[in-house]
């Protein structure tokens, strides 16, 4: 994987230190508010409900076992000795000060890592799909792209002070596992008939109150022009994105009003110019990037005889839930949902962190790398290592079987921790847990989306679910929208509100009678998407309001 | 009027605001209606050569500016917001696509971001008041480190 090198180390502990400087001027009574606001923003320092947050940057999701430990001994030393991971593929420490976290980002900078551009109006982290360079279905791989947009994206001179967040991913597999028709620019990448890389590039899609599905703004455009296009695109974005209201300043608003056509008209203006500043393409410079992705030096230590392999259910279960199937025939690929019972989705320990940095370098070439649903993955498992590495794992709480089904649950932070939640997320999430505390049936469902945001901007990616529940706020209560049939993949749709907000009370009761309502109708091995293309949003509805409306007579009774 | 020019404290003779009598004198920058209320003047007169500095706003057009650009001394750029980047790309278009050689100079609400100011073409700035002039200096090189991948931004002359 990309490590970086001791000039970019050093530069990052030059930011550290010019943001040093900025908290003190701040502190003293030296620096404006607002002006250090947007500052500290760009340094990842968020003012949080109760306390500051910092979010660290994972460039596209990839850790190494040293930076892993960095996380965990920066959680004991300035925080309650825990992280969150977070759909960004980055992570968030809840409970830092701002005298703090210059010496925060000093750590981090030590092992290469940073939290610049982590929040704030300017180009955020790059996503991409978290199998890159292991999946089966992979055309291209988007990391050495990834790299490079990074590069060209971290501090970026004309582009630092945008109208809003600007959200950029990558995919370049047959399936889109990075959501990049939901992003303000998704590329796509594939081959061409002579094997050379092209790009179809996205742009305007996004969550958030107004959710909008990306449009194609180009076909089939060699790969190395992408930084002319991005430059083109931003520039247009930066000059005539709406600054007077915030709700209406992300770029797929910009799009919406003058139109694709319009839009990628004035884009194509402005390429021409960018096309020809750029100059010459930096083959070399690239290959090298690409280089430094190559998989890891893998030691395939003997299987430790000190385990007696025992195939039980337990075991066949995660290795079919929680593996999937590697580029290469004798590797694995292992996933670890952070979606144990009792536990809040994303949420890991400074201790687990430590463990698992220890399992990565004995199995997985010391590669972990963070996934936008809030998991973790071992990308380089040997096949003769499963059993083993299933009870390290298993011993601490990591081997949950349930990849990609009910309980692996997409959640933003919500009221807990968010000043701009309308209501809780986490709670409702473990009370679930506790409702449907049964393996069996959560198999018996099957692959299914849930994904809970705790206020409109959609941090949870609620539109983008089989079930997707959005937390309002009615007279000072919490109350939840659901939405069905939502997905964030090539068939990329916005879920429909099945009805009325839903209160506290019954939320949980609500969800789990959308499960028997889906369960009650699905054809054999139908999915929930499946399901629900045939039959509509009526069947949840009618089941859903028709039982409502019975427990809250029955209640209103009780009370008389 | 001390400025920053160049990475340099320094004075300036080039002022903003000036009433409209004063354009005899010749070292003014004028807010770009005004200036182009004077376009007929300028193009008989004699001061072809020597225009007044102009005065942009953040959401303005460079295509009426387009033809006069070789003869303006001086563009100022006004930073109504501190986070308003569109400032930023209007000095860059200014150098890169129109090829502005002259001075582009940050007014208004100019804060610490004097090196990325510097990269999209600013080579003066007036510092919001308050702000030490000398502590500023030392902003510029605060970071050192450029992708290499980075269109070139080449500074001015």
């Amino acid at each position: 994987m990309y490590q970086p090198d001791s000039f970019e180390k050093e530069f990052y502990q030059s930011r550290a230190n010019q943001f040093a400087n900025q908290v003190k001027r701040y502190l003293d009574g030296n620096l404006d508010a607002d002006v250090f606001q947007q500052l500290r923003l760009r340094n990842g320092l968020y003012v949080e409900r109760y306390s500051p947050m910092i979010r660290v940057a994972i460039p596209y999701g990839q850790l190494n076992s040293e930076q892993l430990r960095a996380l965990a001994d920066i959680a004991d030393r300035y925080d309650r000795s825990y992280g969150h991971f977070t759909t960004r593929q980055n992570i968030q420490f809840n409970w830092v000060t701002i005298e703090d976290s210059p010496n925060l980002l000093r750590d981090l900078a030590k092992v290469g890592m940073h939290a610049i551009q982590t929040s704030g109006s300017c180009v955020r982290n790059i996503t991409t799909d978290h199998l890159a360079g292991i999946s089966s279905d992979e055309m291209v791989d988007p990391r050495p792209w990834c790299e490079l947009i990074r590069q060209w994206s971290t501090l970026h001179p004309e582009f630092y002070w945008l109208p809003r967040k600007f959200k950029i991913a990558i995919s370049g597999s047959i399936e889109d596992r990075a959501a990049v028709r939901f992003h303000d620019i998704g590329i796509e990448l594939y081959r061409g008939p002579a094997n050379q890389t092209l790009a179809r590039i996205l742009v305007g899609g996004g969550m958030g109150r107004t959710p909008v599905i990306g449009k194609v703004l180009k076909e089939s455009q060699p790969a190395k022009n992408l930084l002319a296009w991005l430059q083109a695109i931003i520039h247009v974005y930066n000059k005539h994105g709406r600054r007077d209201n915030k709700y209406k300043a992300r770029i797929k608003i910009l799009v919406n009003d003058r139109g694709i056509d319009r839009f990628q008209k004035e884009v194509e203006g402005v390429y021409q110019k960018y096309f020809e500043l750029q100059g010459e393409w930096d083959e070399k410079r690239f290959i090298d990037i690409e280089n430094s992705f190559a998989p890891p030096r893998l030691d395939d230590h003997a299987v430790p005889t000190n385990i007696i392999p025992v195939h039980s259910n337990h075991f066949l279960k995660w290795r079919e839930t929680n593996t999937e199937t590697h580029q290469d025939p004798d590797r694995v690929i292992v996933q670890l949902p952070l979606k144990a019972k009792g536990v809040a989705p994303g949420d890991m320990d400074s201790e687990n962190m430590r463990n698992l940095a220890d399992i990565a370098d004995y199995y997985s070439g010391g590669e972990i790398r963070v996934t936008h649903r809030q998991n973790l993955v071992l990308p380089w498992v040997h096949r003769k290592h499963l059993h083993a590495i299933w009870q390290h794992l298993d011993e601490i709480q990591l081997a949950t079987p349930n990849l990609g089904m009910l309980t692996d649950s997409i959640v933003c932070p919500g009221l807990d921790y968010c000043s701009l939640a309308n209501a809780s997320t986490i709670p409702v999430i473990k009370e679930l847990g506790v409702a449907i505390d049964d393996l069996d049936r959560i198999h018996d469902i099957g692959k299914i989306s849930l994904k809970m945001s705790g206020c409109m901007n959609a941090c949870g990616h609620h539109h983008a679910a089989d079930i997707g529940v959005l937390g309002v706020d009615k007279k000072g209560k919490e109350w939840y929208q659901i939405t069905l049939g939502g997905d964030a993949g090539k068939e990329a749709c916005i879920g429909e509100r099945v009805g009325p907000a839903i209160s506290r009370q019954q939320i949980v009761g609500a969800i789990l009678n959308i499960l028997d309502t889906y369960l009650d109708i699905r054809e054999s091995g139908e999915s929930f998407g499946k399901c629900f293309r045939r039959v509509g949003v009526k069947p949840y509805q009618e089941k859903l309001y028709a039982d409502h409306k019975k427990s809250r007579n029955h209640a209103d009774r009780v009370a008389a | 009027m001390q400025i920053i020019k160049n990475r340099e404290i320094m004075q300036t003779e080039w002022l903003p605001d000036q009433p409209i009598q004063h354009m005899n004198s010749r070292r003014q920058i004028l807010a770009l209606d005004t200036w182009l209320e004077q376009l007929d003047f300028y193009r008989t007169s004699k001061r072809r050569e020597a225009l007044p500095g102009v005065m942009l706003q953040p959401d303005e057009n460079l295509e009426l500016l387009k033809e006069w650009l070789t003869k303006i001394p001086v563009i100022a750029i006004n930073v109504e917001n501190f986070s308003d980047g569109r400032v930023y790309s209007l000095a860059f278009e200014l150098r890169q696509f129109h090829h502005y050689a002259g001075e582009i100079r940050a007014i208004g609400a100019v804060y610490d971001n004097l090196s990325m100011m510097e990269q999209c073409g600013f080579d003066a700035f007036v510092l919001r008041e308050g702000l030490s002039v000398e502590e500023a200096i030392g902003y510029f090189s605060e970071i050192e480190f450029d992708y290499s991948l980075r269109t070139p931004v080449p500074l001015a002359d």
